[in-house]
């Protein structure tokens, strides 16, 4: 068992060079049966986990640092996830990925990633696992510059940046916190509850928040975000935003939740940034029309609620947070694999050029609708599921202790929901329903693309209706234990009754006399019928958008002026300007700083020594 | 048989069908009413049912080269989903204490689906003006969701629970809901809030027949027409049940007292609505936004603050 749980990391990354011997019609197959085989050993992993977590030390390299591999609940739940999500964007890339050059570098980078990925949440202790988190970030950088298009090379550059800037907060707070407790290994650390009390443990928990946070995507660190996802090609899209932005949230979790054991004010921080992160991330979807870049910010906004869902404190809202993990991989890899197929048949990003793709590409329609429903909230699938349990965590929070602050928290989560659907409305217009302006000769995508599409639409439906009976069964309820539910949701009986309510509805229609369906063209009032009559996706909120307010925001957005990346390369710029006047090129002034230099460093020392 | 219960509660009794037929009575009140607002005679009292039953009879035609499946089940999503919701709050009424499919956060989203089928039908139509339709609907539930869930917040607060029963049972023992400052402030924001929801006047601007000429409905006809009719019908039932539910301090049909209480409160929200529906012109849809965003949600907030403070 120790050995499978291990193969979990080394088959990835011993396969991923072996793609390169294998010929092209081979090697994708191969990365598919590599993907499928670390499914397989989960199959027989999972329900020996469950039973008893795996936790053992791989060796040491010194007394005190010591390689373990940690297999608990929550490592399981997260490695299944990835490799699930892995093995489908594996199998859709198969044809996805037909015309791009240099596929070896695209399968070994893929398997490095899921490996990584992996290995990040297997990993016991907290070297290892940053050793494997920075392995994570370089092959997600050379998959979101994988095209070498200058804007996908901007955005990894930006996102490298971003991530990096992270890591060493997060390097810089694991070594003191090693300093400190004499150990690196997590389940130790998570026994003994480091409390934060001090400055410096305040210290600390902002750092792993700053390396977390960057990684998982939150506001104000969330801005790599919509540029990398838009750059990647869609399978990798799917899974940046469907897991490897959950590893940070992984991660946050073990910190925030097992390693320290938080004060009131960390859960304030974590609620408002979740809260912020709703609505200023869904804010800003509802204005794009770059489909993969309104996706994109979903992704900030539906991390938001995972952030608030942690932030309650109360169980049913950490339970809700991560079930809300297991539901934002699915329908958002689903939602990125489903525009994936329409840019892959288009070949633009813009949404004003779809148009009406319903009836040429019916299967990919219905799995995107279920996704945006899921994503929306509406019940009864599974995205409004891990919701309730959020708002349930926090209503939890206000009977305890009764701050106004949650119900600020509750209006932003709540009506978030409304916004991701009304930002989803448009995209499922534009793409699908509107009339193109002239018609696209496209067809469906092959089996190897729907098939992960069709699976993760079911899970979609399956999770949300066997809500009670599969996913809080099996992977969630186990995961956070003591969890009290204090609504009433019944899904399975609801989405029956939607149902019949639903054919009770065709009855009446079908008495009105279904044999008289007519068709005709639509009425305009007379004037000649044309497709630029209709709603451009730039137009749809227009209301929304010329509102003085949101256009003032909207604008200095535009404008980056609330992009920490170019916040801090702007003062960057002007220090290194000031500094760069310097250099004059006289050499008399050189001698003057070079003897300058020399007096300040010999004060020093001598004030050092007395 | 345990399973058949539910099943007859959503169709029969106190779902779909009866709802749908009281709804369409009130629909014919509001017909009436309206009617001697503005010194006409007004429809006999059978003239909803006639509607429906000539609707279902025409013929249904659908738009050339709009997508059948969107254009045929967004009716019914509408239906269902207000059915649903209506059968829960009658539900959690009648039998005090015993929840039935879910609570109050289900139900505001199972409100949202009358809008969404609106959203879905106008999209899927094909028609300029549908479209457009589609946008105001979705741009007018943006605009009033925020306020309308912080007053619903209002009543979470207080009775710091989320099931109806709970929510009921607290104002049996404290008094409704509505008796306080925040109270008062809540149910006018809330049902101003319904005016929209129920695409009223002033706030009709999806549908704006002089302008766009019915927005998502322009293309809808016979049956498919008829149901959209009928989830409007039901919501005009619903919406002001729901209002009573929170606030009113719900609905005691347990003795003929009660449903006397009952049927005076639903008729003075009622003819409110119809007072404000007939005396007010359109706003046009950024005029809706910002009054919703500003004023309303300004009160709302107000409301909030005072039941934090326990006014």
């Amino acid at each position: 068992m120790n050995i499978l749980a291990l193969f979990l990391v080394i088959i990835p990354l011993v396969s991923a060079p072996l793609t390169w011997l294998f010929k092209s019609g081979l090697r994708e197959w191969f990365s598919v049966a590599v993907t499928l085989c670390i499914l397989l050993q989960l199959v027989f992993l999972f329900p020996a986990v469950i039973e008893t977590p795996l936790h053992y030390d791989l060796f040491h390299i010194t007394d005190n640092i010591v390689i373990t591999v940690n297999l608990d609940l929550l490592s399981i739940v997260i490695i299944t996830l990835i490799s699930f999500s892995g093995f489908l964007a594996t199998l859709y890339s198969t044809r996805y990925m037909t015309e791009a050059r240099s596929l070896r570098k695209y399968y070994s980078l893929l398997l490095l990633f899921i490996g990584s990925m992996n290995g990040t949440v297997l990993a016991g202790d907290l070297f290892s696992m940053f050793v494997l988190w920075e392995a994570m970030t370089v092959a997600a950088f050379f998959l979101v510059i994988f095209d070498n298009a200058v804007e996908s090379i901007k955005a990894g550059i930006k996102y490298f940046v971003m991530s990096e800037m992270g890591a060493l907060f997060m390097l810089v707070a694991i070594v003191a916190v090693y300093l400190r407790e004499g150990t690196a290994d997590m389940t130790t650390l998570a026994a003994r509850r480091i409390t934060v009390t001090s400055t410096f443990s305040h210290m600390l928990l902002i750092f792993f928040l700053l390396g977390t946070g960057v990684k998982a995507g939150i506001i104000p660190v969330h801005t790599w975000l919509p540029d990398a996802h838009p750059a990647a090609p869609s399978p990798i899209s799917a899974l940046l935003s469907g897991v490897m932005i959950k590893v940070g949230i992984y991660m946050m979790i073990r910190i925030f939740c097992q390693i320290f054991s938080t004060a009131i004010s960390w859960e304030f921080i974590l609620c408002a940034l979740g809260s912020a992160s709703i609505i200023i991330g869904v804010m800003m979807a509802i204005k794009q029309i770059d489909a993969k870049r309104l996706l994109a910010y979903h992704s900030v906004s539906q991390i938001g609620y995972i952030v608030l869902g942690i932030g309650t404190g109360a169980s049913i809202g950490i339970a809700g947070g991560f079930f809300h993990v297991l539901n934002h991989a699915l329908f958002k890899g689903l939602l990125f694999l489903s525009m994936g197929a329409v840019i892959h048949r288009i070949g633009s990003r813009n949404l004003s050029d779809y148009g009406g793709l319903a009836r040429t590409m019916p299967i990919t329609f219905i799995t995107c609708s279920i996704a945006a429903l899921s994503i929306s909230g509406i019940p009864p699938f599974n995205g409004f599921v891990s919701k309730w349990m959020i708002y349930q965590g926090l209503v939890q929070r206000f009977t305890m202790d009764g701050s106004p602050f949650i119900v600020v928290w509750l209006a932003a989560a709540m009506f978030g929901s409304a916004l991701t659907l009304a930002s989803f409305v448009k995209l499922i217009y534009a793409t699908f329903l509107t009339v193109p302006e002239k018609p696209h000769g496209v067809k469906e995508v092959s089996a190897p693309m729907w098939i992960p599409m069709v699976i993760m639409a079911g899970l979609c439906i399956t999770f949300g209706v066997l809500a009670w009976q599969i996913p809080l069964k099996f992977f969630v309820l186990p995961v956070v234990p003591g969890v009290s539910f204090s609504g009433y949701w019944q899904p399975g009986l609801a989405t029956l009754l939607l149902i019949i309510a639903f054919v009770a509805g065709g009855v009446i229609f079908v008495v009105g006399r279904l044999k008289k369906v007519v068709v005709s063209t639509p009425f305009v009032g007379g004037e000649e019928f044309e497709p630029e009559m209709g709603i451009s996706p730039d137009g749809f909120y227009s209301t929304i958008k010329n509102t003085q307010v949101f256009k003032a925001i909207y604008h200095q957005a535009e404008k980056k002026r609330f992009d920490i990346y170019d916040l801090v390369k702007n003062i960057g710029i002007n220090i290194c300007e000031v500094l760069s006047s310097i250099h004059t090129g006289v050499l008399s002034r050189y001698i003057v700083w070079v003897l300058a230099g020399v007096a300040i460093l010999v004060l020093l020392i001598s004030y050092a020594r007395f | 048989m345990e399973i058949l219960k539910p099943v007859f509660y959503l169709l029969v009794f106190p779902g779909f069908l009866f709802l749908g037929v009281l709804g369409l009575f009130f629909m014919w009140v509001d017909r009436k009413v309206t009617a001697l607002i503005q010194s006409r005679m007004g429809p006999p009292w059978y003239q909803c049912y006639a509607d429906i039953g000539k609707l279902l009879y025409k013929q249904v035609i659908i738009p050339a080269g709009s997508n059948r499946l969107s254009f045929v089940a967004a009716p019914l999503i509408g239906l269902a989903g207000i059915s649903l919701a209506g059968g829960i709050i009658w539900m959690v009424n009648i039998n005090k204490g015993v929840s039935f499919i879910g609570d109050l956060i289900v139900v505001m989203y199972l409100l949202v689906l009358p809008s969404l089928a609106l959203i879905i039908g106008g999209a899927a139509s094909r028609n300029p003006f549908s479209s457009v339709g589609a946008s105001r609907e979705m741009t007018m539930v943006f605009a009033y969701e925020l306020p309308f869930i912080l007053v619903v917040l209002t009543t979470i607060i207080r009775s710091k629970s989320i099931i109806f029963g709970e929510i009921i049972t607290y104002q049996i023992q404290n008094g409704a809901m509505a008796a306080s400052v925040s109270g008062i402030i809540a149910v006018i924001v809330f049902f101003v809030c319904m005016l929209a929801k129920l695409c009223y006047l002033p706030f009709d601007i999806p549908e704006a027949e002089s302008e766009i000429i019915g927005g998502t409905l322009a293309e809808y006809s016979g049956a498919l027409l008829a149901i959209f009719k009928l989830t409007n019908a039901i919501m005009l039932l619903i919406l002001p049940l729901f209002l009573i539910t929170l606030f009113l301090g719900g609905i005691d049909v347990s003795s003929i007292k009660g449903i006397l209480f009952l049927t005076l409160k639903y008729l003075v929200i009622l003819i409110l609505v119809i007072l404000v529906k007939s005396t007010h012109p359109r706003l046009r849809i950024d005029q809706a936004f910002k009054f919703f965003l500003g004023p309303i949600t300004g009160l709302a907030i107000i409301s909030v603050i005072l039941t934090i403070l326990g006014v």
